[in-house]
């Protein structure tokens, strides 16, 4: 009779586990605005998740409110926050995987609208007023936006995955990931006016204070073809400047600082240049250091670089400020897969 | 709800778990187990679970991942009904759990995970979950346990043939049928099955009831065991296993449509001969199989085709000194031939390995030690060892205890595929070490041995630890995999089984509980927030167990589980839901003469829970299956 009762006892404590089956929630934050000098975070989410977030700071950890988005409308985003783009007062979110395009008052993320349609949309820019371009990964093709329906309109055919755009004199110029052109599209019409040779994998393009544009391909990794930078001057579409990366090099992110000179890109570390430089740069602005660099921004107005870091894409990731002599300021948090930013006063 | 909680209390509350051992009623007059040397001499002291009559009895019409998820410990990543569904042990991930059919790996070597949508309990009479690290005897990959499939080429009195069909209103239509016959000294077993399920079942989601689309799956499938005996030592298996799924593969919550297709096709063959001596077994094991994986969706320039083909030959050899002592040796030659559309070329690989092994059976002590060592142009996997024990303290008492080192080479894909794939990558390794008590309470009570009474107790704690963790990781935009962390999983896992009879009225409880803590130790990444995390999807509690009462030709059966929260970021802020699981099953056999007549009735998810097994994947609401089968027995 002992033992059974002590083999009971062994049993029964043995079998009590020590931590409980339950999350500690912290308290919510129910209200939310934005400061004139805010700045939005477009976390992605993890693919198929439905996790991607909006991340706020002004700068400092105190003033740093994940999901705002949520905040305000009580409601998750959806599947891969791509990027953000403001038009008067108001922020376009494209949402990737859900294949929409949500409207929110851009001080207080209160949605107005929800443009729906897409395949895969990725960027958006304001074409003409009242009118703008959605390029696409899979729709071979970009759609066109009518803002003040809400409404797809039409689209323009162009075969690839359409990425970043950029506005100039009258034309809206086009990267692509699939190909090796730069692609210009007259916003008049809405049709696809030339096309420039430039590299396989163009991902984004910025222009320069001598109005000359700069394309960063990002090379194709299946046909081991190099990355490359060009410089076109979009007056006569010639490529003044064109240089390629080494082979294993996949860079991306190419943004511009305020006076319109210096260069910055991702290529597992961020790399600096200024626009009269004949040659890529070889060593680094600011080392990752064993940081997985994803995302970057150059606030305009405080001069301070940023750059995010997925960690494992699985997690929340960070973002670092860097002053314009790449000295870190400090660090944040923000929400899986921290890729665009947008700044309100910019 | 209430009623759910009454129950699962029930279960939760009494800490004496007891697991289902034996109990197999297959008749046995010469049992020809036609395995290995390395079945024979399986590593005394790691914990073996094998399921009962009953238990295979619910199952016949559903998945082994639909098995393992009702009524064990494990880990069972479930993406919905007809699609993906993979199985990790004690907190490992779904490559540390080695599936062998026949003692033969069956996992695809280039992505390393078996899919268990595509194992129907049915085809296997023989299911064998053997917990914790045997590299020393199965090689990579074998870290948190092993599932062992077959049937026992057991030669029988009775030739039968069995067919079945069962509809569900969640998934749709299974077939079967089954021929077992023997004829002097051959004898075979012939599996068939077909599926046809458009999986168009009931979920919620934003508070809307839906219905799921684009999850349609076909499948077939046939497996052949044979056996030839030339004489009381010399005989031949000889086994096929041909398996076609196409499946549709349903969006996720977040997406409004997919457009991705799958389409698996597998041939696996293989012959095992054994010549035994006086002292001696010689087995001789070759195999081969030829896998296909296609896929396809709107993302894909192209499909991406994957074709793998297997090799492996492994010629072994036991000895006994006596009753006492016994040796073991062998040898391991495995070549793979693998292709896709994202290699560059062909890859080939091969891997050659050498085992030893010692046991040792004076009275109630059992003592194995086992040795590996494989080599290959990739990796220099460790000499791997374990120690095992069994020690029966009394007639109801025995312990059990096993300590091991463990391997996994990296996958095929880790390897090769383009871009990202790193030849450089080094094998994870660590190890493993479990103790068992196991309590056979009946033996307290009843003097009289009896196969329809049993009470029993089960508990055992377990520590494991693997380094050099294989994950893909982005470098810039590119992924490639890397050794980055470190993971450490400790636990313990309690099962109780209770059985009575009382003239024609037969009761059945049992219930599991595992308890698992596996996180993070370490990481290669800066600021990897997962240091001292819980791995993702894997729960801290899991347990479940099963009422069953018969009455003559007739089984009524209940049973929950409940799986606790996982956590879906490795920085642990973001969790799917605890849930209770419940269903119920009559079962009805009519006999008339050599016909056997089997209906059951079930309900899935009585209490019409919204749950996921993986986030932003449904699962369905109550549903409803019937079934039927009939076996014929020509008795000789």
């Amino acid at each position: 009779m002992k033992l059974k009762i002590t083999l009971f006892a062994i049993v029964s404590l043995a079998s009590f586990s020590c931590k409980k089956d339950t999350i500690d929630e912290p308290t919510p934050t129910t209200s939310f605005t934005a400061e004139v000098n805010g700045i939005y975070i477009c976390n992605e989410g993890t693919f198929t998740d439905g996790n991607a977030t909006i991340s706020y700071t002004n700068g400092t950890e105190a003033e740093t409110i994940q999901d705002v988005y949520k905040i305000a409308n009580d409601e998750d985003l959806g599947d891969v926050g791509q990027s953000m783009t403001k038009i008067n007062n108001k922020i376009y979110i494209v949402v990737n995987n859900s294949s929409k395009i949500e409207v929110v008052e851009a001080t207080t993320m209160k949605k107005s609208a929800t443009i729906t349609g897409f395949n895969s949309p990725r960027f958006m820019i304001e074409a003409s007023p009242g009118k703008a371009y959605v390029t696409d990964l899979y729709a071979n093709g970009i759609s066109i936006v009518d803002l003040s329906s809400n409404l797809i309109t039409g689209n323009i055919h162009l075969n690839g995955s359409t990425e970043d755009l950029l506005l100039y004199n009258g034309k809206v110029y086009v990267t692509n990931l699939s190909t090796s052109y730069l692609y210009i599209i007259e916003p008049t019409t809405d049709i696809l006016e030339d096309s420039i040779l430039i590299g396989p994998g163009g991902n984004s393009l910025q222009l320069d204070m001598n109005n000359k544009l700069w394309v960063l391909c990002g090379g194709d990794y299946l046909t081991s073809a190099p990355g490359s930078l060009h410089r076109i001057d979009p007056a006569t579409k010639m490529i003044e400047f064109s240089q390629a990366f080494p082979a294993s090099d996949f860079p991306t992110r190419l943004i511009i600082n305020e006076t319109n000179d210096e260069l910055y890109f991702l290529n597992l570390n961020v790399y600096k240049m200024q626009i009269t430089d004949s040659s890529l740069p070889t060593s680094s602005f600011v080392d990752a250091a064993g940081k997985s660099f994803y995302g970057m921004a150059f606030d305009r107005v405080s001069r301070v670089l940023y750059v995010s870091d997925v960690i494992d894409y699985q997690q929340a990731g960070r973002i670092y400020r860097y002053d314009p002599a790449g000295t870190l300021l400090n660090s944040l948090p923000t929400g899986i897969i921290p890729g665009e930013f947008l700044f309100l006063n910019n | 709800m209430l009623i759910k909680k009454v129950i699962l209390i029930l279960f939760y509350f009494s800490p004496l778990l007891l697991f289902a051992q034996d109990d197999t009623t297959a008749l046995q007059l010469r049992a020809v187990i036609i395995s290995a040397v390395r079945s024979d001499i399986q590593p005394s002291g790691l914990k073996t679970e094998r399921p009962d009559s009953l238990l295979k009895m619910i199952h016949i019409d559903q998945t082994l991942g639909n098995y393992l998820t009702d009524y064990s410990p494990a880990l069972v990543k479930n993406y919905g009904p007809g699609a993906l569904s993979s199985v990790s042990l004690r907190g490992g991930s779904a490559y540390h759990t080695a599936v062998l059919w026949k003692g033969f790996s069956i996992a695809n070597p280039m992505n390393g995970v078996m899919d268990f949508n595509l194992l129907p309990t049915f085809l296997f009479d023989d299911i064998s979950i053997q917990y914790g690290g045997s590299s020393s005897l199965w090689g990579s990959g074998a870290i948190s346990g092993t599932i062992q499939l077959g049937n026992s080429n057991i030669f029988v009195n009775n030739n039968s043939i069995k067919i079945g069909s069962r509809y569900s209103t969640a998934s749709g239509f299974a077939n079967y049928a089954e021929s077992k016959f023997s004829i002097k000294n051959f004898n075979s077993s012939v599996k068939l099955f077909f599926t046809d399920e458009k999986n168009e079942f009931s979920f919620h989601h934003n508070d809307q009831l839906k219905k799921q689309v684009h999850a349609e799956a076909k499948g077939r499938g046939i497996i052949a065991e044979n056996s030839y005996i030339f004489n009381s030592r010399t005989d031949l298996s000889f086994n096929f296993w041909y398996q076609f799924a196409d499946r549709n593969i349903a969006p996720v919550l977040t997406e409004s449509i997919s457009k991705a297709v799958q389409t698996d096709k597998n041939f696996r063959y293989n012959f095992i001969f054994t010549k035994s001596a006086k002292h001696g077994k010689f087995v001789f094991r070759n195999a081969y199989s030829n896998e296909e994986l296609y896929y396809n969706d709107s993302s894909l320039n192209e499909p991406s085709v994957s074709l793998c083909k297997t090799f492996i030959s492994e010629p072994e050899y036991s000895f006994s000194i006596n009753n006492i002592h016994s040796f073991q040796a062998g040898l391991n030659f495995t070549m793979i031939n693998a292709n896709a559309t994202e290699f560059k070329k062909q890859a080939d690989v091969i891997r050659k390995a050498a085992f030893l092994g010692y046991n040792l059976k004076y009275k109630n002590l059992s003592v194995s030690l086992s040795s590996r060592k494989e080599v290959n142009e990739f990796q220099n996997p460790p000499v791997v060892f374990s120690a095992g024990v069994n020690y029966k303290i009394t007639n109801y008492i025995n312990i059990l205890g096993n300590y091991g080192t463990v391997y996994r080479n990296p996958q095929v894909n880790d390897l090769f595929w383009q871009p990202g794939g790193n030849l450089n990558l080094l094998p994870e390794t660590g190890y493993s070490y479990e103790g068992t008590i196991d309590l056979n309470i009946r033996q307290l009570v009843v003097k009289n041995s009896n196969d329809s009474n049993a009470f029993s107790i089960q508990m055992t704690a377990f520590n494991k630890e693997v380094n050099n963790w294989i994950a893909w990781t982005p470098h810039g935009i590119l992924w490639t995999p890397s050794n980055i962390k470190n993971v450490h999983s400790y636990g313990t896992e309690s099962n109780l089984l209770f059985k009575k009879k009382f003239r024609k009225i037969g009761f059945r409880f049992s219930v599991f509980y595992g308890y698992t803590i596996s996180e993070t130790t370490s990481s290669e990444l800066a600021f990897d927030a997962s240091v001292g995390k819980q791995l993702i999807y894997v729960p801290l509690h899991k347990v479940g167990g099963v009422i069953s009462v018969s009455y003559k030709n007739s089984v009524f059966t209940f049973n929950q589980n409940y799986t606790g929260i996982r956590f879906s970021s490795t920085d642990n802020l973001h969790y799917l839901d605890a849930y209770n699981k419940a269903s119920v099953q009559l079962d009805q056999k009519l006999k008339i003469q050599n016909t056997i007549l089997s209906m059951f009735i079930r309900v899935d998810n009585l209490f019409d829970t919204d749950y996921q097994s993986v986030l932003n994947r449904p699962e369905p609401l109550r549903n409803y299956s019937f079934g039927i089968n009939i076996t014929y027995i020509q008795k000789k």
